[in-house]
């Protein structure tokens, strides 16, 4: 819901002011509208009574004139000739006789007196037949005065004739229905009431306008008339000659007739209406003031509001040099213009630490921009370095790959060459070993000593060289065979060594502790030959150690396995490593540990033909521990193994 | 939501507009007679049958459920005084209108009917120069020159031969028309005008003299052809000078039945020619009648037929078609209506054929003594 305060002013305006005026009027209105129903109906039932007397009275005047014209006729002897100037003196006194005639017993006119006007046209009514007349047939039968509405047989217009009985013939007057009219008007104007007299068949006989009469209009279907014709003072409302009215009717008795006093329910309803009026005048002024005055108590709210928007718009234009309190007298609109002002003051300073801030982010910027570029050239620099030295790389890689290619060439021509020299030198060096062997074995006893000990040296040294002619091809065969893998448990490998290692071991005082170790997959006979060289040099460099102490583990990596074999024995000066692992290289002389120098050499192959890597630590005299590594392919079936075993102690 | 607030706030003061929007759906009628004066017998008759046959229908529902409105307008026996009433009607949109009762009327408010399309359906007008033609004036009486003709036959058959006749120049288009179509129909037929005398009633002159100057010697009848008071007058200086002569009457001579009373025995044999019979034994005119006299108290003259009649008419059409603006032809596709005393037949003019009856009023009463 969206509202500004204008139209909440408006609304609250509205609200207390329209409402107590709309109860208060409607409430004033029923009240006033009994009211002046109530005094109506009482003034007209008033008038009503008031006019019916009138009549009344008006009516016995012409009565009481005709009974003493009829009773003065009665009791003189008048000719003819004198009594139509009595009859017309009459007629000319009384305004309100129309005409007056003297009628023979069969109801012809012999006399008649009439207004000045129609005089000429006297002889028309002499001789005339009345005999029909309503009265003069209501006198003659009831030989008394009679009195009844008739029509005016000069004017066609409605009359009211009186007849009364005299001698033989009757006396008829026609009384005007007009000043009946008149009277009920007279009456009636000043009160704004109109009056109108209706016979009993419901046709008007009088009213202010004679034109009605004339009219001859007849309101029998009118409730009020009927209800009024019993006899009955009835205050109802009608519809007339297109008014609405408000009318109260009555029957005078002594005529029949009945009167009917009415009014407008406009006019009647007039002091209802000027209420009403004023109320709605005093609605109207109600909104037009609420409407004013919630302009102004909009404006004059709204202006602290608008100047408050005003410092809120300049501080967007970031314009904190014209703002100023908003004096106001509203207590909450001048917190709200401090509050505001400090909230300026608060925006301004951090504005400025912003902008300081941000100073410094530029310089900084800046100069990262600097080094940026500086860093861009030398990485270009680099780059271009770079290239130049992976070209170079690639170069001395190709040249390296050629090297290489011809090295292995030539290590395979090497080894080849050397299975083959060794293969081919060992039945001539086995022959001069046995010559000599034989020599002294059977021409020892023909030889000096001297000769007897050169034999023997060349027995001892073709013995020498068989060996190394064996170990050299030993290592050569490993170079060239090829490489088989299975999945091997080293277990297994390592208990099978060591139990052909019992007899080296024998007599010995010995620990040799075997943890778990996890499979691999490698070439069974060449592991078996790693595995062979190590406990085998093991077993030898500890020979002289008190107790001999050999331990065998192994560690999971991520990518491969390490294995490692540490014993207690003679160790070796780690200066010497680099010839640790040369084919023929010895860190001990063979008077104290005999051997070819092949071992190590051998095993450094098959590891790194498996692509693996070996590696020794040791101290002299605290023996060593080698360590060699093979990839791993079957991981989880290697922790499998090795968790699910416990360490073997040999 | 303010906004429909203050809307309802200022809704009291829109009560009264608000109030006063109820759409009308009534229909309006015009009635336009003569009223006042020596002519107003026929108007006021007219209107009060007017008046019943609107009561009448409103009280069974209205025109299609629609009230029927009637505007009642005095011509004074005037015709200036009728084109205004009939200007009066059509600002008030009147969709027709009955009347005007007489034929000098009628002929001055047609032009004010056609050039409004309103349709005027006169009950008594019975002008010739109004038939025969195709234009908004209908009407339930026959023309003149058929009366005429009617009133020529009757007299010969009553054998009356010379004829005085007495007529009031006012109103002529029905009075002169009259006269000299039955003098034509007369004279053709043998008969003999013995003297005319014309008079005005707007003069209000003594008739004694203008019966004299008349001169009945060597009549056998006196034909009137005036308004009913006059008539009336007339007759009873006729009856002065001669006590026996037939007095023919026009029409007019009994609308005003209450003088025909007072006159007593001196207007008896007076006789009429009338398209209206009174001792019609019909069920919807004894009907008529009884609702008539309940109403208003006295006996319906032939014109409160003819005007009921015309309002039936109006009101049939009214119930064809309610659109104003085709009201003509609606009314003339009528053709046959049911009017109080028997089917009435208009033709494609507007004008109709009804029987007509010889009158002679008698001892206070009117008997039909031919149709």
């Amino acid at each position: 819901m969206k509202f500004d305060l204008k139209r909440l002013f408006l609304l609250n305006n509205l609200l207390t002011a329209l409402l107590p005026i709309i109860f208060i009027g409607l409430i004033s209105i029923a009240a006033v509208k009994s009211h002046v129903m109530d005094d109506h109906d009482h003034n007209g039932a008033l008038l009503a009574r008031s006019l019916a007397g009138q009549i009344n009275t008006y009516l016995r005047e012409p009565i009481g004139t005709f009974n003493l014209l009829t009773n003065h006729l009665r009791g003189h002897d008048y000719s003819a000739g004198e009594r139509s100037k009595l009859l017309s003196l009459l007629v000319e006194s009384y305004d309100y006789f129309d005409a007056i005639y003297l009628l023979d017993g069969r109801g012809i006119v012999r006399q008649a007196g009439l207004k000045r006007e129609r005089l000429e046209a006297e002889a028309d009514f002499l001789g005339m037949d009345f005999s029909g007349v309503e009265a003069c047939r209501e006198a003659r039968l009831n030989s008394r005065l009679q009195w009844a509405p008739s029509v005016s047989i000069s004017t066609g217009e409605p009359t009211m004739s009186f007849c009364a009985p005299i001698g033989g013939g009757a006396m008829l007057a026609e009384l005007k229905l007009s000043e009946l009219g008149k009277i009920i008007n007279e009456s009636s104007s000043s009160r704004t009431f109109t009056a109108f007299i209706v016979d009993k068949s419901g046709r008007i006989i009088a009213h202010p306008e004679q034109k009605v009469v004339e009219r001859k209009e007849n309101i029998s279907n009118i409730k009020l008339f009927q209800d009024a014709l019993g006899g009955r003072v009835v205050t109802a409302n009608l519809a007339l000659h297109d008014k609405d009215l408000r009318g109260t009717a009555l029957r005078i008795p002594e005529l029949g007739w009945v009167l009917v006093v009415a009014q407008e329910v406009r006019v009647a309803m007039a002091p209802i209406h000027a209420l009403q009026r004023i109320l709605f005048a005093g609605m109207l002024v109600t909104v037009l003031l609420a409407m004013v005055l919630g302009q102004i108590c909009s404006r004059i709210l709204r202006r602290p509001f608008d100047q408050l928007t005003g410092i809120a718009l300049r501080v967007i234009r970031e314009d904190y040099s014209s703002v100023r309190s908003v004096t106001s007298g509203c207590e909450e609109v001048r917190i709200l213009s401090e509050t505001l002002g400090r909230m300026v003051d608060a925006i301004s300073a951090r504005e400025s630490a912003l902008n300081e801030q941000t100073e410094a982010l530029m310089c900084t910027e800046e100069t990262l921009r600097e080094l940026n570029l500086l860093l861009e050239e030398k990485v270009a620099e680099r780059t271009v370095r770079l290239e130049k030295a992976g070209e170079e790389m690639a170069l001395l890689n190709l040249d390296l790959l050629k090297r290489s290619t011809a090295l292995e060439d030539a290590n395979r021509q090497l080894e080849s060459f050397a299975y083959t020299i060794s293969h081919d030198l060992r039945a001539p060096v086995r022959h001069v070993g046995s010559f000599a062997a034989m020599l002294l074995e059977d021409h020892g006893d023909r030889m000096d000593e001297e000769g007897l000990a050169l034999v023997r040296r060349i027995v001892a040294s073709c013995s020498q060289m068989e060996q190394l002619i064996a170990a050299l091809l030993q290592f050569s065969r490993v170079a060239l065979c090829p490489i088989n893998k299975t999945v091997i448990q080293p277990d297994r490998l390592i208990a099978e060594i060591l139990t052909e290692l019992q007899g080296e071991l024998a007599g010995r005082e010995k620990e040799i502790i075997v943890h778990p170790l996890p499979e691999c997959s490698a070439d069974v006979i060449l592991l078996r030959q790693v595995w062979a060289n190590l406990l085998g040099n093991a077993v030898k460099y500890s020979q002289k150690s008190p107790v001999t102490r050999i331990e065998v583990g192994a560690e999971i990596g991520e990518n491969e396995i390490t294995y490692s074999v540490r014993d207690n024995g003679a160790g070796f000066d780690m200066a010497g490593y680099g010839r640790l692992f040369g084919v023929f290289q010895r860190l001990h002389s063979a008077r104290d540990f005999e051997g070819s120098g092949v071992g190590l050499a051998i095993v450094e192959n098959i590891i790194k033909r498996h692509g693996g890597r070996i590696w020794a630590e040791s101290r002299v005299g605290e023996g060593a521990e080698f360590r060699f590594t093979l990839p791993r392919e079957r991981q989880t079936s290697d922790e499998a193994a090795v968790d699910s075993r416990a360490p073997a102690q040999v | 939501m303010v906004r429909k607030s203050v809307l309802l706030l200022l809704l009291p003061l829109l009560f009264p507009v608000i109030c006063g929007c109820d759409r009308d759906r009534s229909i309006k009628i015009g009635f336009i007679g003569s009223l006042t004066g020596k002519n107003s017998d026929l108007g006021v008759a007219g209107r009060d049958a007017v008046q019943l046959a609107v009561e009448n229908v409103n009280s069974s529902g209205g025109i299609n459920g629609s009230p029927l409105v009637l505007s009642v307008q005095d011509d004074a026996a005037s015709p200036d005084t009728a084109v205004k009433a009939a200007e009066r009607l059509a600002a008030e949109k009147v969709t027709a209108i009955v009347g005007p009762m007489g034929s000098s009327m009628a002929k001055a408010v047609l032009p004010v009917a056609t050039r409004n399309r309103i349709v005027l359906v006169s009950p008594t007008s019975s002008t010739n120069e109004l038939s025969g033609k195709d234009d908004y004036f209908f009407r339930v009486m026959e023309p003149n020159l058929l009366f005429a003709r009617h009133q020529a036959q009757t007299c010969l058959k009553l054998k009356i031969r010379r004829v005085a006749a007495i007529y009031d120049l006012q109103n002529r288009t029905y009075t002169v028309e009259m006269f000299q179509a039955f003098k034509d129909e007369f004279t053709r037929r043998g008969g003999i005008i013995t003297s005319e005398q014309s008079y005005d009633s707007a003069l209000s002159p003594a008739f004694m003299p203008l019966v004299q100057k008349l001169g009945l010697k060597g009549a056998d009848g006196v034909m009137i052809l005036a308004n009913s008071v006059d008539s009336i007058n007339i007759g009873q200086q006729i009856r002065k000078i001669n006590r026996s002569i037939p007095v023919i009457s026009g029409a007019c001579g009994i609308a005003q039945r209450d003088l025909l009373q007072q006159a007593g025995k001196s207007l008896e044999n007076i006789i009429f020619t009338l398209p209206v019979n009174s001792q019609c034994p019909k069920q919807s005119y004894t009907s008529f009648r009884d609702n008539f006299v309940k109403r208003f108290n006295y006996q319906p003259t032939f014109a409160a037929v003819l005007a009921y009649d015309a309002a039936q008419v109006i009101m049939a059409a009214l119930r064809k078609n309610p659109d104003p603006g085709r009201f003509r032809e609606t009314l003339q596709g009528i053709g046959t209506f049911a009017g109080l005393q028997g089917d009435v037949t208009l033709d494609s003019f507007g004008d109709p054929s009804r029987q007509l009856y010889i009158i002679r009023f008698s001892e206070g009463r009117e008997a039909v003594i031919e149709q």
